[in-house]
């Protein structure tokens, strides 16, 4: 499977991009 | 045949999501709450790209990963919905039907349909095996959990 080895950039800026919009959606959402 | 039965997978997942985006534009109203937004956006993302995207070859991967964490959005927040309203674990149990429909169609493009399958080994926890949305349904949990109680 050597098509998905990501460029390590794009990796890191998609990590913290979920962890972040994850975080926000736990933090925002009640119900 | 097996572009038949790929054809036939994408439709019912296609399906599957728009009975998805149906259901929960029913029950909560955008107007009403704002958290009616993510299962709208995922619910147009599930009807409208994941079905296309897994058409192409080139746009497969793209369409195995939304279609992985979107479900895994699904669960999460639904597990969150069960915990404190009132529990909907059969309709976790209906999103788990689109993940595997997805990586059925997955495996059916990128694995020789003879062959074996075989055991990765550690490599399970590496995409796109199984235990790499395991991982990231845990993880993401905790996330998730962690936003929900913190700075509150």
């Amino acid at each position: 499977m050597n098509e998905i080895k990501l460029f390590k950039p794009l990796w890191w800026v998609l990590h913290v991009a979920a962890i972040f919009l994850v975080f926000l959606l736990g933090h925002f959402v009640r119900f | 045949m097996k572009n038949h039965i790929k054809i036939m997978l994408v439709i019912s997942l296609f399906f599957l999501a728009l009975g998805g985006l149906g259901l929960h534009y029913r029950i909560h109203s955008i107007a009403k709450h704002a958290y009616a937004y993510i299962p709208f956006i995922a619910g147009l993302l599930s009807v409208i790209a994941i079905p296309a995207l897994f058409m192409f070859r080139k746009t497969l991967h793209l369409a195995y990963i939304l279609n992985g964490f979107t479900v895994i959005i699904g669960v999460i927040t639904m597990a969150h919905f069960s915990l404190v309203k009132s529990p909907i674990l059969p309709d976790i149990a209906l999103v788990l039907v689109k993940f595997f429909t997805g990586h059925a169609i997955f495996c059916m493009e990128v694995f020789p349909m003879e062959a074996e399958v075989k055991n990765p080994g550690w490599r399970w926890i590496r995409y796109p095996n199984l235990g790499f949305w395991a991982v990231h349904l845990a993880l993401l949990s905790l996330v998730y959990y962690l936003g929900n109680i913190l700075w509150r």
